[in-house]
């Protein structure tokens, strides 16, 4: 039985939504149970696309990228125990770009690494072969768990488990009553998008809940959203390695890309950019590439077609309202919005304004744990798998200390930025077999000679 | 101190070089960058234009393109000319079409207006490509700094004899009266949000009211919203830019709203039509549609050449 403690009538909600978010209310029961009445199959929003568990990462990626895929099911090994579930586990773009990291960074492996994490090493084995299959790269980024929910798993569920950070969930078909022996179906795959899809078009119809949302970022309480703390980011002229050491090392998916001399935010890199862009039997010229290159080649083809040019970076303001930030999201298709403001300079007047400065970050599953609070479901967490794979990093830690932010003319912000480089260290694929160089054709050639 | 005829020399040679699609000095790029921005500093946020104008949208460093759109129709001073913005990224001669445009105006000011496209700021020509060719024509980023500096004091629209509105993008949810435009303070980069960005990134759409644009900053906005905007000010007609119309111009909404595009063969590569928007003293209007210019040694690079210079 949860304690009940009702807000005394006087407060205003939208003064203490945080107190409101945590303690349940008429309101938010209303809505929970509104939440327990769904089901988790009715927001599926993609079919289980399923690879053999041989497939090369290239052809694993092909398929992401030919099909418009977030993610692959990979199918358990042939040898393995018939009654095993189906699927060995998922494969995503993160997984690729950390894949993409250990085989560019490989030199610098300490072998007391490659003792605790067997799997590396059966990867650069696999790799001297000539051929990675794709199953030694699922979940290699430590983000992408395989999680599944019955036929009859409601909403809540899914909060649940987006509330501990992962993108999607797959949903279980009802077992086939005359073959109980059979390995499971799958209904299909439902991502953090289309349930915040939900969540946003039930607010829009539920005035009470709308209201709730209808405060500023700056007022709320979500774990990503500690406003001047730490954001991922990287400078301009950093190379294209460095990102994606970034995003393998850090646990994130995206790294925004900041002005060399203002800080201010310029654009964002995902792995999703370096699943397209990078390839591994290409020369090593890419990795050295300064990421304001990598924008530009990325944005290139975007908006080419019909001149609908996009804004090189989606943010949103602490002023602006959560219910926005919902809409903003969606609207842009993005994984996540930064959350940029202008930062005045203190009392020193020689010093101008930030434009765009980098205070904060807002993701889909940022905002799925606040929904996941007001049904009162314990264990959110959306960034603990980023903080597992900090903790595990593969590079030598100790020889990278965060960059302090006094290299740029920055007020409060402390946005983690990229590493100092190493000595002579260039990422380097060379020696790394792969079996194909289909990846080649995915590449967007620009005009160059 | 040059006088005004040294001003004018300067700038008449600058004209002819630029016509011929040679890049002038950097010398010279930031004199006719100062000048300019004299004169722009006095127009209004939503400068008055009289007819007879010619108004044209997107260029996008499409530079023998433009003159294909000179020859239809017709030279400057001859004839008025509004370009709706976006004269830069993407093509490959964002240089010279953004500088002749620019000298245009500062020897015509009264034959030549230009209002600010989403594209006239930093951040979006970092990435779209006009930093990047400024760096390879020049070898440094004061001819890009200097054009930002202009573009900052663009006008954000302009209003034909009080009846044709001209903008960028579209219309704002901030702003229900073009007298509120008035009211921006907008020598500024384009913000991320807010009014002044709305009016260079918001798109006309098939829905009812406002929506979030796709595009991550500005507004989707119904037949209902454009309607409505266009009664309250007393305009006929909206023209607008901002997005391909594959036969050069597109008409919505019962022709209160339309997308003229000035960039034939977009990217060199679209395959689609441009047009310009004649008004004549009675405001009628005629559209003129335009190819792209023959492909010559001249129109398309052989190559671009590698972006070499990081190394």
């Amino acid at each position: 039985m949860s304690m009940r403690k009702r807000l005394s009538v006087s407060s205003p909600r939208s003064e203490s939504p945080l107190v409101f978010a945590t303690a349940p209310n008429a309101d938010s029961e209303e809505w929970v149970s509104a939440w327990k009445a769904v089901l988790a199959k009715d927001v599926i929003d993609s079919p289980v696309v399923a690879v053999d568990a041989e497939t090369s990462v290239e052809d694993a990626c092909e398929e992401l990228l030919s099909k418009n895929l977030e993610c692959l099911a990979i199918r358990t090994p042939q040898n393995s125990s018939p009654k095993a579930t189906p699927f060995y586990g998922l494969f995503d773009f993160a997984d690729v770009n950390a894949f993409l990291t250990l085989a560019a960074t490989r030199h610098k492996i300490l072998p007391e690494e490659l003792r605790e994490k067997p799997r590396l090493q059966e990867i650069l084995n696999a790799a001297q072969d000539g051929k990675v299959p794709a199953y030694l790269v699922s979940n290699l980024s430590d983000k992408n768990p395989l999680e599944v929910l019955p036929h009859d798993a409601t909403v809540i569920s899914l909060l649940s488990i987006f509330a501990r950070g992962t993108h999607r969930v797959l949903i279980q078909a009802p077992p086939a009553i005359e073959d109980s022996d059979s390995a499971p179906s799958y209904l299909g795959l439902v991502s953090d998008r289309a349930l915040l899809s939900w969540f946003t078009s039930y607010a829009q119809r539920t005035p009470t809940l709308l209201r709730f949302l209808s405060v500023p970022l700056s007022s709320l309480s979500l774990p990503s959203l500690h406003l001047y703390t730490s954001v991922v980011a990287a400078k301009a002229s950093d190379s294209v390695l460095d990102a994606m050491q970034l995003m393998s090392e850090e646990g994130v998916s995206s790294v925004a890309v900041v002005d060399d001399e203002t800080g201010g935010v310029l654009s964002a890199v995902s792995v999703t950019d370096v699943g397209k862009i990078v390839v591994p039997a290409q020369n090593n010229q890419i990795l050295g590439t300064p990421l304001q290159q990598l924008v530009t080649r990325i944005k290139e083809p975007d908006g080419s077609t019909d001149g609908v040019d996009k804004f090189p970076v989606y943010s949103v303001t602490p002023n602006n309202t959560l219910i926005y930030t919902m809409q903003k999201l969606l609207a842009t298709n993005a994984h996540r919005v930064f959350v940029t403001e202008e930062s005045p300079m203190s009392s020193s007047p020689s010093f101008s304004a930030i434009p765009n400065n980098l205070c904060g970050i807002v993701s889909v599953v940022d905002v799925l744990s606040l929904f996941a609070r007001i049904a009162n479901i314990t264990d959110v967490d959306p960034t603990r798998m980023q903080r597992h794979r900090r903790a595990s990093s593969t590079s030598s830690s100790d020889s990278r200390p965060p960059r302090s932010s006094g290299d740029f003319v920055r007020s409060r912000s402390n946005s983690r930025t990229s590493l100092q480089r190493r000595v002579g260290s260039v990422g380097s694929f060379e020696g790394f077999q792969a079996s194909s160089s289909r990846w080649a054709d995915r590449v967007p050639v620009p005009e160059y000679e | 101190m040059p006088s005004d005829l040294d001003k004018f020399v300067l700038v008449s040679f600058a004209i002819e070089q630029l016509l011929r699609c040679e890049p002038i000095s950097e010398e010279q790029v930031k004199r006719l960058c100062m000048k300019a921005r004299e004169i722009l500093i006095e127009e209004a946020n939503v400068q008055t234009v009289d007819s007879p104008v010619t108004i044209c949208g997107d260029i996008h460093g499409q530079f023998w393109d433009m003159m294909e759109l000179f020859k239809v129709g017709g030279p400057c001073p001859e004839t008025n000319y509004l370009f709706m913005g976006d004269f830069v990224d993407r093509g490959f001669y964002s240089v010279e079409t953004f500088l002749l445009l620019l000298a245009l105006k500062v020897r015509y000011p009264e034959r030549m207006t230009l209002i600010r496209g989403n594209h006239e700021s930093r951040q979006i020509t970092q990435v779209y490509g006009f930093y990047d060719e400024c760096q390879r024509k020049y070898g440094s980023s004061n001819v890009w700094r200097w054009c930002c500096e202009v573009f900052d004091y663009l006008a954000l629209g302009a209003i034909v004899d009080g009846r044709v509105f001209c903008v960028h993008g579209g219309l704002s949810p901030s702003l229900q009266g073009i007298d509120q435009i008035r009211t921006i303070d907008r020598k500024q980069e384009v913000p991320h949000d807010g009014a002044m960005c709305d009016l260079l990134w918001s798109d006309p759409d098939d829905i009812t009211g406002w929506g979030l644009s796709p595009r991550g900053a500005g507004y989707l906005f119904g037949a209902d919203i454009t309607k409505m905007f266009a009664h309250r000010n007393g305009i006929d007609l909206i023209a607008r830019a901002h997005q391909l119309a594959m036969e050069g111009y597109k008409l919505m909404f019962d022709r209160t709203i339309v997308t003229v595009w000035s960039a034939p063969n977009y990217c060199y590569r679209c395959g689609n039509v441009a047009s310009i928007l004649e008004l004549d003293e009675y405001l009628a209007q005629e559209y003129k549609v335009f190819q792209h210019a023959p492909s010559d040694v001249r129109s398309i690079p052989a190559k671009r050449p590698p972006a070499d210079y990081f190394l």
